[in-house]
């Protein structure tokens, strides 16, 4: 699944360690997320884009 | 948020891995020189013979809690690794029988199945981590 988390994270001055602490979640995670490496569950890709500020098509947009 | 942060899980779960741990330690010298000791028969020779196994289900336990609140991309690893792990443990001790049916091979003890399991999955563990750390690396 596409995301855009490294751009948006990278526009809020975050580091993967911050954003994995904001969401209680291992830093790892984040990295595999961004690297598309792992598909986030609904409720985890929700949290994601939450603790963004954003909605969760801006992070994960829908595929064309 | 969930009711633990995963690292507060893995904290837990590298306390209660210890614990059990140490318990299989103790009781699997503890057992035998107690049954010499004691000379005890019956139900108390059963129960002290028993008595290591009892800290391999603590550990299975203890597992249980951790991915139950692990996140969901190391719990997505932890099976992994119990997985190669199990594959590699049943799959070593089946051909193992055969050869010890078949072909005259001395039998492994028993007990050296669970401690080969945890053994087998943290370097299951330790490799996907590696490989991660690898990819991550590379920036893939």
């Amino acid at each position: 699944m596409k995301n855009r988390l490294k751009v948006l994270r990278a526009e809020r001055n975050l580091s993967q360690a911050q954003l994995a602490e904001l969401l209680g979640v291992a830093r790892q995670t984040i990295n595999a997320m961004e690297a598309d490496r792992h598909d986030p569950s609904l409720s985890l890709a929700y949290r994601v884009a939450q603790a963004l500020g954003v909605g969760i098509e801006e992070a994960f947009p829908p595929p064309d | 948020m969930p009711a633990l942060t995963n690292a507060q899980a893995s904290r837990r779960y590298a306390v209660e891995f210890t614990i059990v741990v140490v318990a299989y330690c103790v009781f699997v010298f503890a057992a035998p020189a107690l049954i010499e000791a004691t000379h005890a028969t019956g139900n108390a020779r059963a129960a002290l013979a028993l008595a290591p196994a009892v800290p391999v289900a603590g550990i299975f336990i203890a597992m249980d809690r951790y991915l139950a609140a692990a996140d969901e991309f190391v719990r997505k690893r932890l099976v992994t690794a119990m997985l190669v792990a199990a594959a590699f443990v049943f799959s070593a001790a089946t051909a193992w029988d055969f050869l010890r049916v078949y072909a005259g091979a001395e039998p492994i003890p028993p007990f050296s199945i669970a401690p080969g399991f945890f053994a087998a999955m943290g370097l299951a563990q330790g490799l996907l981590r590696a490989a991660d750390a690898i990819r991550e690396a590379r920036g893939a």
